[in-house]
Protein backbone atom coordinates (compact mmCIF):
# COMPACT_ATOMS: atom_id res chain seq x y z
CA UNK A 1 0.00 0.00 0.00
CA UNK A 2 1.57 3.33 -1.00
CA UNK A 3 0.36 6.46 0.80
CA UNK A 4 0.41 9.56 -1.07
CA UNK A 5 0.45 13.07 0.63
CA UNK A 6 -1.01 15.84 -1.75
CA UNK A 7 -0.54 19.36 -0.47
CA UNK A 8 -3.70 21.33 -0.72
CA UNK A 9 -4.37 22.78 -4.48
CA UNK A 10 -3.38 26.80 -4.22
CA UNK A 11 -6.01 29.29 -4.41
CA UNK A 12 -5.72 31.15 -7.57
CA UNK A 13 -8.09 33.43 -9.05
CA UNK A 14 -8.41 31.05 -12.36
CA UNK A 15 -9.24 28.24 -9.34
CA UNK A 16 -11.61 30.28 -8.10
CA UNK A 17 -13.59 31.01 -11.09
CA UNK A 18 -13.23 27.28 -12.13
CA UNK A 19 -15.12 25.76 -9.29
CA UNK A 20 -17.54 28.95 -9.04
CA UNK A 21 -18.61 27.72 -13.18
CA UNK A 22 -18.96 24.15 -12.15
CA UNK A 23 -21.60 24.79 -9.25
CA UNK A 24 -24.60 24.25 -10.79
CA UNK A 25 -26.87 27.30 -11.00
CA UNK A 26 -30.26 26.16 -11.40
CA UNK A 27 -33.34 24.59 -9.52
CA UNK A 28 -33.11 21.14 -8.74
CA UNK A 29 -36.72 19.86 -9.27
CA UNK A 30 -37.17 16.18 -10.05
CA UNK A 31 -33.55 15.45 -11.14
CA UNK A 32 -32.95 18.09 -13.55
CA UNK A 33 -31.31 21.43 -13.06
CA UNK A 34 -33.59 24.46 -14.45
CA UNK A 35 -34.04 27.91 -14.59
CA UNK A 36 -36.71 29.57 -12.48
CA UNK A 37 -40.18 29.39 -14.03
CA UNK A 38 -40.40 33.35 -14.10
CA UNK A 39 -36.48 33.34 -15.40
CA UNK A 40 -35.91 35.29 -11.87
CA UNK A 41 -32.00 35.10 -10.59
CA UNK A 42 -30.13 36.64 -7.27
CA UNK A 43 -26.72 37.51 -6.97
CA UNK A 44 -24.02 35.69 -4.00
CA UNK A 45 -21.52 37.58 -2.74
CA UNK A 46 -18.18 37.64 -1.34
CA UNK A 47 -18.54 38.98 2.25
CA UNK A 48 -14.95 39.62 1.93
CA UNK A 49 -14.94 41.52 -1.31
CA UNK A 50 -18.26 42.28 -1.42
CA UNK A 51 -17.97 40.91 -5.54
CA UNK A 52 -20.40 38.83 -7.10
CA UNK A 53 -19.48 34.89 -6.66
CA UNK A 54 -22.58 34.06 -9.03
CA UNK A 55 -25.61 34.05 -10.12
CA UNK A 56 -28.68 31.80 -9.84
CA UNK A 57 -32.02 30.85 -10.21
CA UNK A 58 -34.42 32.24 -7.91
CA UNK A 59 -37.22 30.11 -7.20
CA UNK A 60 -41.05 31.25 -7.16
CA UNK A 61 -43.83 29.79 -5.14
CA UNK A 62 -44.69 28.12 -8.13
CA UNK A 63 -41.16 26.52 -8.52
CA UNK A 64 -41.15 25.05 -4.92
CA UNK A 65 -44.83 22.96 -5.54
CA UNK A 66 -43.42 21.86 -8.54
CA UNK A 67 -40.32 20.42 -6.30
CA UNK A 68 -43.00 19.17 -3.84
CA UNK A 69 -44.66 17.31 -6.50
CA UNK A 70 -41.30 15.95 -7.32
CA UNK A 71 -40.79 14.83 -4.14
CA UNK A 72 -44.52 13.50 -3.76
CA UNK A 73 -44.52 11.31 -6.85
CA UNK A 74 -41.38 10.19 -5.63
CA UNK A 75 -41.99 9.43 -1.77
CA UNK A 76 -43.77 6.27 -2.38
CA UNK A 77 -40.74 4.01 -4.48
CA UNK A 78 -38.09 5.87 -2.70
CA UNK A 79 -39.83 4.72 0.62
CA UNK A 80 -39.95 0.82 -0.57
CA UNK A 81 -36.26 1.10 -1.15
CA UNK A 82 -34.07 -1.67 0.80
CA UNK A 83 -32.30 0.24 3.81
CA UNK A 84 -29.19 -1.11 2.41
CA UNK A 85 -29.94 0.92 -0.57
CA UNK A 86 -30.64 4.08 0.83
CA UNK A 87 -27.13 3.34 3.05
CA UNK A 88 -24.79 2.66 0.04
CA UNK A 89 -25.87 6.05 -1.74
CA UNK A 90 -25.68 7.72 1.37
CA UNK A 91 -21.87 6.12 1.58
CA UNK A 92 -20.83 6.48 -1.56
CA UNK A 93 -21.90 10.43 -1.56
CA UNK A 94 -19.39 10.56 1.89
CA UNK A 95 -16.63 8.99 -0.35
CA UNK A 96 -17.58 11.96 -2.97
CA UNK A 97 -17.39 15.19 -0.30
CA UNK A 98 -14.64 13.63 1.10
CA UNK A 99 -12.83 13.02 -2.70
CA UNK A 100 -13.99 16.68 -3.41
CA UNK A 101 -13.17 18.09 0.16
CA UNK A 102 -10.55 20.81 -1.60
CA UNK A 103 -13.49 22.18 -3.95
CA UNK A 104 -16.30 22.36 -0.66
CA UNK A 105 -13.75 23.95 1.35
CA UNK A 106 -13.17 26.92 -1.29
CA UNK A 107 -16.95 26.96 -1.98
CA UNK A 108 -17.27 27.99 1.78
CA UNK A 109 -14.83 30.10 1.99
CA UNK A 110 -15.76 31.71 -0.73
CA UNK A 111 -19.53 32.25 -0.27
CA UNK A 112 -19.18 32.17 3.40
CA UNK A 113 -16.21 33.76 4.32
CA UNK A 114 -15.00 31.34 7.07
CA UNK A 115 -10.90 30.73 6.84
CA UNK A 116 -9.63 27.60 4.53
CA UNK A 117 -8.67 26.09 7.76
CA UNK A 118 -12.16 25.85 9.00
CA UNK A 119 -14.02 25.50 6.16
CA UNK A 120 -11.86 22.03 5.58
CA UNK A 121 -13.03 21.24 9.53
CA UNK A 122 -16.58 21.40 8.29
CA UNK A 123 -16.40 19.32 5.16
CA UNK A 124 -14.70 16.40 8.12
CA UNK A 125 -18.04 17.56 10.29
CA UNK A 126 -20.42 17.72 7.30
CA UNK A 127 -19.25 14.61 5.20
CA UNK A 128 -19.56 12.54 8.75
CA UNK A 129 -23.42 12.93 8.71
CA UNK A 130 -23.27 10.94 5.27
CA UNK A 131 -21.55 8.23 6.88
CA UNK A 132 -23.02 7.86 10.16
CA UNK A 133 -26.73 8.14 8.28
CA UNK A 134 -25.38 5.43 6.28
CA UNK A 135 -24.79 3.35 9.07
CA UNK A 136 -28.15 4.15 11.01
CA UNK A 137 -30.01 3.11 7.91
CA UNK A 138 -29.83 -0.08 8.23
CA UNK A 139 -30.50 -0.28 11.92
CA UNK A 140 -33.74 1.65 12.77
CA UNK A 141 -35.01 -0.99 14.74
CA UNK A 142 -38.80 -1.47 15.76
CA UNK A 143 -40.69 -4.33 17.75
CA UNK A 144 -42.89 -7.30 18.65
CA UNK A 145 -44.48 -8.08 21.92
CA UNK A 146 -46.92 -9.77 23.74
CA UNK A 147 -49.65 -7.70 25.04
CA UNK A 148 -49.65 -7.96 29.09
CA UNK A 149 -52.61 -10.28 29.40
CA UNK A 150 -51.76 -12.17 26.70
CA UNK A 151 -54.47 -12.05 24.14
CA UNK A 152 -52.88 -9.84 21.72
CA UNK A 153 -49.39 -9.45 19.48
CA UNK A 154 -47.78 -6.20 19.36
CA UNK A 155 -45.63 -5.01 16.00
CA UNK A 156 -44.30 -1.76 16.00
CA UNK A 157 -42.52 -0.32 12.85
CA UNK A 158 -41.00 2.73 11.79
CA UNK A 159 -42.32 4.61 8.42
CA UNK A 160 -40.61 7.41 6.56
CA UNK A 161 -42.57 10.45 7.61
CA UNK A 162 -42.79 11.33 4.31
CA UNK A 163 -41.95 14.47 2.12
CA UNK A 164 -39.73 17.19 4.04
CA UNK A 165 -38.90 21.04 3.85
CA UNK A 166 -35.87 21.78 4.79
CA UNK A 167 -34.85 25.24 5.78
CA UNK A 168 -30.81 25.67 6.13
CA UNK A 169 -29.33 28.33 7.29
CA UNK A 170 -25.71 30.21 5.77
CA UNK A 171 -23.04 29.86 8.84
CA UNK A 172 -22.40 26.02 8.13
CA UNK A 173 -23.46 25.70 4.40
CA UNK A 174 -22.65 21.94 4.16
CA UNK A 175 -23.24 20.56 7.62
CA UNK A 176 -26.02 22.11 8.02
CA UNK A 177 -27.67 19.99 4.58
CA UNK A 178 -25.96 16.88 5.64
CA UNK A 179 -27.27 16.61 9.05
CA UNK A 180 -31.17 17.19 7.55
CA UNK A 181 -30.52 15.47 4.17
CA UNK A 182 -28.54 12.23 5.58
CA UNK A 183 -31.16 11.30 8.37
CA UNK A 184 -33.61 12.14 5.77
CA UNK A 185 -32.27 9.33 3.21
CA UNK A 186 -31.78 7.31 6.12
CA UNK A 187 -35.39 7.24 7.01
CA UNK A 188 -36.99 6.85 3.27
CA UNK A 189 -37.90 10.56 2.84
CA UNK A 190 -37.88 12.32 -0.25
CA UNK A 191 -37.15 16.12 -0.01
CA UNK A 192 -37.60 20.01 -0.92
CA UNK A 193 -34.23 21.72 0.29
CA UNK A 194 -34.15 25.75 0.64
CA UNK A 195 -30.63 26.99 1.15
CA UNK A 196 -29.49 29.91 2.39
CA UNK A 197 -30.17 32.29 -0.34
CA UNK A 198 -26.80 34.34 1.29
CA UNK A 199 -24.48 30.81 0.73
CA UNK A 200 -25.97 28.73 -1.60
CA UNK A 201 -23.72 27.79 -3.78
CA UNK A 202 -22.15 24.68 -1.02
CA UNK A 203 -26.21 23.31 -1.31
CA UNK A 204 -25.84 23.20 -5.08
CA UNK A 205 -22.83 21.33 -5.05
CA UNK A 206 -23.79 18.97 -2.54
CA UNK A 207 -27.13 18.30 -4.40
CA UNK A 208 -25.37 17.55 -7.55
CA UNK A 209 -22.82 15.46 -5.98
CA UNK A 210 -25.99 13.38 -4.26
CA UNK A 211 -26.99 13.09 -7.62
CA UNK A 212 -23.37 11.49 -8.74
CA UNK A 213 -23.92 9.20 -5.62
CA UNK A 214 -26.93 7.75 -7.50
CA UNK A 215 -29.54 9.70 -5.42
CA UNK A 216 -33.18 9.11 -7.54
CA UNK A 217 -34.68 11.81 -9.49
CA UNK A 218 -36.84 13.73 -7.10
CA UNK A 219 -35.89 12.61 -3.69
CA UNK A 220 -34.19 15.69 -2.75
CA UNK A 221 -34.96 18.82 -4.96
CA UNK A 222 -33.09 22.15 -3.84
CA UNK A 223 -35.38 25.61 -4.74
CA UNK A 224 -32.80 28.49 -3.70
CA UNK A 225 -34.52 31.65 -3.62
CA UNK A 226 -34.24 35.44 -3.13
CA UNK A 227 -37.55 34.96 -1.34
CA UNK A 228 -37.75 32.41 1.87
CA UNK A 229 -41.44 32.97 2.61
CA UNK A 230 -42.21 32.60 -1.32
CA UNK A 231 -40.82 29.17 -0.53
CA UNK A 232 -42.03 27.98 2.77
CA UNK A 233 -45.47 29.97 2.78
CA UNK A 234 -47.33 27.55 -0.10
CA UNK A 235 -45.20 24.48 1.02
CA UNK A 236 -46.39 24.87 5.26
CA UNK A 237 -49.92 24.81 3.66
CA UNK A 238 -49.67 21.90 1.29
CA UNK A 239 -51.01 18.91 2.78
CA UNK A 240 -48.56 16.52 0.97
CA UNK A 241 -45.69 18.09 2.88
CA UNK A 242 -45.41 16.34 5.95
CA UNK A 243 -42.54 17.27 7.87
CA UNK A 244 -40.41 20.92 8.26
CA UNK A 245 -36.89 21.27 9.56
CA UNK A 246 -35.04 24.65 10.08
CA UNK A 247 -32.16 26.22 11.23
CA UNK A 248 -31.94 29.29 12.05
CA UNK A 249 -33.13 31.94 14.11
CA UNK A 250 -35.90 31.87 17.06
CA UNK A 251 -37.97 34.46 15.60
CA UNK A 252 -37.77 32.85 12.12
CA UNK A 253 -38.64 29.48 14.24
CA UNK A 254 -41.85 30.51 15.51
CA UNK A 255 -42.86 31.83 12.57
CA UNK A 256 -42.57 28.56 10.67
CA UNK A 257 -43.96 26.69 13.56
CA UNK A 258 -46.99 28.77 13.96
CA UNK A 259 -47.55 28.22 9.78
CA UNK A 260 -46.79 24.32 10.35
CA UNK A 261 -49.17 24.03 12.83
CA UNK A 262 -51.72 25.10 10.35
CA UNK A 263 -51.13 21.54 8.65
CA UNK A 264 -50.45 20.13 11.99
CA UNK A 265 -46.50 18.84 10.73
CA UNK A 266 -43.89 17.46 12.25
CA UNK A 267 -41.07 19.88 13.23
CA UNK A 268 -37.46 19.62 13.92
CA UNK A 269 -36.63 23.43 14.60
CA UNK A 270 -32.55 23.99 15.57
CA UNK A 271 -33.13 27.69 16.63
CA UNK A 272 -31.32 30.52 18.59
CA UNK A 273 -28.45 30.23 21.31
CA UNK A 274 -27.10 32.34 23.97
CA UNK A 275 -24.34 29.78 25.39
CA UNK A 276 -22.68 30.44 29.09
CA UNK A 277 -19.04 29.16 29.42
CA UNK A 278 -18.19 29.49 32.93
CA UNK A 279 -15.20 28.64 34.72
CA UNK A 280 -14.71 27.72 38.11
CA UNK A 281 -12.20 29.10 40.16
CA UNK A 282 -10.73 24.97 40.05
CA UNK A 283 -10.60 25.39 36.41
CA UNK A 284 -7.19 24.46 34.54
CA UNK A 285 -7.00 27.89 32.55
CA UNK A 286 -4.83 27.53 29.84
CA UNK A 287 -7.09 24.80 28.95
CA UNK A 288 -10.46 26.99 29.40
CA UNK A 289 -8.78 29.97 27.34
CA UNK A 290 -7.95 27.09 24.51
CA UNK A 291 -11.45 26.16 24.66
CA UNK A 292 -13.15 29.43 24.74
CA UNK A 293 -11.15 30.11 21.65
CA UNK A 294 -12.67 27.53 19.98
CA UNK A 295 -16.47 28.04 21.21
CA UNK A 296 -16.05 31.45 20.59
CA UNK A 297 -14.07 32.21 17.23
CA UNK A 298 -15.30 29.14 15.36
CA UNK A 299 -17.39 30.57 12.57
CA UNK A 300 -16.33 33.97 13.71
CA UNK A 301 -18.38 33.57 16.06
CA UNK A 302 -21.04 32.93 13.55
CA UNK A 303 -23.21 29.80 15.32
CA UNK A 304 -25.88 29.09 17.66
CA UNK A 305 -23.43 26.70 19.75
CA UNK A 306 -20.78 29.94 20.26
CA UNK A 307 -19.72 30.66 23.59
CA UNK A 308 -21.93 34.26 24.20
CA UNK A 309 -21.39 34.54 27.90
CA UNK A 310 -18.40 34.08 29.62
CA UNK A 311 -18.99 33.29 33.57
CA UNK A 312 -15.70 33.26 35.31
CA UNK A 313 -15.40 33.13 39.37
CA UNK A 314 -13.82 36.36 40.69
CA UNK A 315 -11.19 35.13 41.92
CA UNK A 316 -9.75 34.08 38.19
CA UNK A 317 -11.45 36.39 36.46
CA UNK A 318 -8.31 39.02 35.93
CA UNK A 319 -6.10 35.83 34.99
CA UNK A 320 -8.67 34.28 32.47
CA UNK A 321 -9.48 37.46 30.87
CA UNK A 322 -6.12 38.68 30.48
CA UNK A 323 -5.07 35.42 29.09
CA UNK A 324 -8.20 35.46 26.94
CA UNK A 325 -7.47 38.70 25.60
CA UNK A 326 -4.10 38.21 24.93
CA UNK A 327 -5.04 35.12 22.64
CA UNK A 328 -8.13 36.87 20.89
CA UNK A 329 -5.27 39.73 19.70
CA UNK A 330 -3.13 37.52 18.17
CA UNK A 331 -5.83 36.30 15.71
CA UNK A 332 -5.36 37.53 11.88
CA UNK A 333 -8.06 38.82 10.11
CA UNK A 334 -8.77 38.65 6.56
CA UNK A 335 -9.96 37.24 3.55
CA UNK A 336 -10.36 33.34 4.19
CA UNK A 337 -8.83 32.55 0.94
CA UNK A 338 -5.47 33.68 2.83
CA UNK A 339 -3.40 30.82 4.63
CA UNK A 340 -2.38 33.29 7.17
CA UNK A 341 -6.31 34.79 8.24
CA UNK A 342 -7.41 32.61 11.06
CA UNK A 343 -10.96 35.36 11.36
CA UNK A 344 -12.88 35.76 7.90
CA UNK A 345 -15.17 38.52 7.48
CA UNK A 346 -18.92 38.33 9.26
CA UNK A 347 -21.83 37.29 6.62
CA UNK A 348 -23.04 41.24 5.63
CA UNK A 349 -22.95 44.70 6.95
CA UNK A 350 -25.99 43.94 8.81
CA UNK A 351 -24.44 41.14 11.07
CA UNK A 352 -21.58 43.68 11.44
CA UNK A 353 -23.64 46.78 12.40
CA UNK A 354 -25.29 44.66 15.15
CA UNK A 355 -22.17 43.23 16.29
CA UNK A 356 -20.68 46.63 17.15
CA UNK A 357 -23.98 48.15 18.11
CA UNK A 358 -24.58 45.27 21.18
CA UNK A 359 -20.55 45.91 22.19
CA UNK A 360 -20.77 49.41 22.54
CA UNK A 361 -21.00 51.19 25.60
CA UNK A 362 -23.25 52.47 26.98
CA UNK A 363 -25.15 52.52 23.89
CA UNK A 364 -26.34 49.53 24.05
CA UNK A 365 -29.94 49.17 23.38
CA UNK A 366 -32.37 47.02 24.73
CA UNK A 367 -33.92 44.68 22.39
CA UNK A 368 -32.16 45.42 18.73
CA UNK A 369 -33.95 44.19 15.88
CA UNK B 1 -12.65 48.02 10.19
CA UNK B 2 -11.83 49.99 7.13
CA UNK B 3 -11.87 48.61 3.62
CA UNK B 4 -14.26 46.37 1.56
CA UNK B 5 -15.74 43.21 3.33
CA UNK B 6 -17.61 42.92 6.56
CA UNK B 7 -14.79 42.81 9.04
CA UNK B 8 -14.67 43.19 12.70
CA UNK B 9 -12.09 42.98 14.83
CA UNK B 10 -11.99 39.96 17.82
CA UNK B 11 -13.32 41.98 20.90
CA UNK B 12 -13.10 40.69 24.76
CA UNK B 13 -15.51 42.92 26.69
CA UNK B 14 -13.87 42.67 30.48
CA UNK B 15 -15.84 43.41 33.80
CA UNK B 16 -19.43 43.41 32.14
CA UNK B 17 -22.18 43.93 34.57
CA UNK B 18 -24.22 40.84 35.14
CA UNK B 19 -27.23 42.52 34.04
CA UNK B 20 -25.65 44.30 30.80
CA UNK B 21 -28.15 44.09 27.39
CA UNK B 22 -25.64 42.34 25.86
CA UNK B 23 -25.58 39.37 27.72
CA UNK B 24 -29.37 38.66 27.08
CA UNK B 25 -28.27 38.97 23.14
CA UNK B 26 -27.37 36.05 20.42
CA UNK B 27 -23.95 38.07 19.04
CA UNK B 28 -23.57 35.84 15.88
CA UNK B 29 -19.78 37.64 15.84
CA UNK B 30 -16.28 37.79 17.75
CA UNK B 31 -17.21 39.92 20.83
CA UNK B 32 -16.82 37.77 23.50
CA UNK B 33 -18.38 39.67 27.19
CA UNK B 34 -16.72 38.58 30.34
CA UNK B 35 -18.80 38.78 33.35
CA UNK B 36 -17.86 37.21 37.25
CA UNK B 37 -20.00 35.19 39.69
CA UNK B 38 -19.32 33.96 43.19
CA UNK B 39 -20.59 30.74 44.13
CA UNK B 40 -22.20 27.70 42.02
CA UNK B 41 -25.56 28.69 42.58
CA UNK B 42 -25.14 32.38 41.08
CA UNK B 43 -23.21 30.79 38.35
CA UNK B 44 -26.45 28.53 37.87
CA UNK B 45 -28.81 31.03 38.09
CA UNK B 46 -27.15 33.14 35.45
CA UNK B 47 -26.58 30.22 33.21
CA UNK B 48 -30.02 29.69 32.89
CA UNK B 49 -31.65 33.49 32.75
CA UNK B 50 -31.53 33.62 29.14
CA UNK B 51 -35.20 31.90 27.12
CA UNK B 52 -32.24 30.08 25.11
CA UNK B 53 -30.83 26.76 26.10
CA UNK B 54 -28.50 24.97 23.38
CA UNK B 55 -25.12 24.70 24.18
CA UNK B 56 -23.02 25.59 27.53
CA UNK B 57 -19.19 25.02 28.45
CA UNK B 58 -18.40 24.10 31.97
CA UNK B 59 -14.95 24.20 33.05
CA UNK B 60 -13.30 22.92 36.28
CA UNK B 61 -11.32 20.55 37.80
CA UNK B 62 -13.55 18.57 40.04
CA UNK B 63 -15.66 16.30 38.04
CA UNK B 64 -18.37 16.20 40.70
CA UNK B 65 -18.84 19.50 40.52
CA UNK B 66 -19.26 19.42 36.50
CA UNK B 67 -21.49 16.69 37.14
CA UNK B 68 -23.79 18.79 40.08
CA UNK B 69 -23.67 21.62 37.40
CA UNK B 70 -24.84 19.58 34.21
CA UNK B 71 -27.92 18.04 36.51
CA UNK B 72 -29.21 22.02 37.21
CA UNK B 73 -28.90 23.99 34.28
CA UNK B 74 -31.32 24.12 31.63
CA UNK B 75 -29.41 23.61 28.05
CA UNK B 76 -30.07 20.70 25.60
CA UNK B 77 -25.77 20.06 25.34
CA UNK B 78 -23.23 20.99 28.08
CA UNK B 79 -19.11 20.44 27.16
CA UNK B 80 -16.81 19.20 30.12
CA UNK B 81 -13.60 20.81 29.78
CA UNK B 82 -14.20 20.87 25.63
CA UNK B 83 -14.77 23.91 23.75
CA UNK B 84 -16.37 22.08 20.83
CA UNK B 85 -18.71 19.38 20.73
CA UNK B 86 -20.78 18.99 17.50
CA UNK B 87 -20.25 15.41 16.38
CA UNK B 88 -22.08 13.89 14.21
CA UNK B 89 -22.72 10.85 16.22
CA UNK B 90 -23.79 13.35 19.28
CA UNK B 91 -27.84 14.65 19.76
CA UNK B 92 -27.83 17.99 18.74
CA UNK B 93 -30.27 20.29 19.88
CA UNK B 94 -31.89 22.20 22.47
CA UNK B 95 -34.19 23.39 25.40
CA UNK B 96 -36.81 26.41 25.81
CA UNK B 97 -36.43 28.40 22.41
CA UNK B 98 -33.65 27.22 21.38
CA UNK B 99 -35.72 24.78 19.49
CA UNK B 100 -37.43 21.63 19.63
CA UNK B 101 -35.87 17.79 17.92
CA UNK B 102 -31.95 16.36 17.96
CA UNK B 103 -29.98 16.14 14.96
CA UNK B 104 -27.38 13.41 14.75
CA UNK B 105 -27.18 10.53 17.05
CA UNK B 106 -29.69 7.75 17.35
CA UNK B 107 -32.04 10.36 17.60
CA UNK B 108 -31.48 12.07 14.36
CA UNK B 109 -33.23 9.45 12.19
CA UNK B 110 -36.25 9.64 14.52
CA UNK B 111 -36.89 13.27 13.66
CA UNK B 112 -37.65 11.66 9.92
CA UNK B 113 -39.86 8.65 10.86
CA UNK B 114 -43.48 8.57 11.86
CA UNK B 115 -44.22 5.27 14.51
CA UNK B 116 -47.14 2.72 13.35
CA UNK B 117 -48.58 -0.27 15.96
CA UNK B 118 -50.04 -2.74 14.35
CA UNK B 119 -52.56 -5.04 17.16
CA UNK B 120 -52.38 -8.83 15.91
CA UNK B 121 -54.62 -11.75 17.08
CA UNK B 122 -52.23 -13.84 19.65
CA UNK B 123 -52.95 -17.31 17.71
CA UNK B 124 -51.91 -18.80 21.40
CA UNK B 125 -53.98 -17.06 23.79
CA UNK B 126 -56.61 -19.37 25.16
Amino acid sequence: MTVTTALPPAVTPAREASLLASVPTGLLINGEWVDASDGGTFDVHDPATGEVLATLASATSADALAALDAADAAQASWARTAPRTRAEILRRAFDLVVERAEDFALLMTLEMGKPLAEARGEVTYGAEFLRWFAEETVRDYGRYLTTPEGRNKILVQHKPVGPCLLITPWNFPLAMATRKVAPAIAAGCTMVLKPAKLTPLTAQYFAQTMLDAGLPPGVLNVVASSSASGISGPLLQDSRLRKVSFTGSTPVGKRLMADAAQNVLRTSMELGGNAPFIVFEDADLDAAVDGAMAAKMRNMGEACTAANRFLVHETVAAEFTAKFAKAMAALTTGRGTDPDTTVGPLIDGGARDDVHAWSLPPSRPEQPR
Amino acid sequence: MDGPGYFYQPTVLANVPNDAAILGQEIFGPVAPITTFTTEEDAITLANSTEYGLASYLYSRDFNKLLRVAEQIEFGMVGFNAGIISNAAAPFGGVKHSGLGREGGTEGITEYTTTQYIGINNPYAG
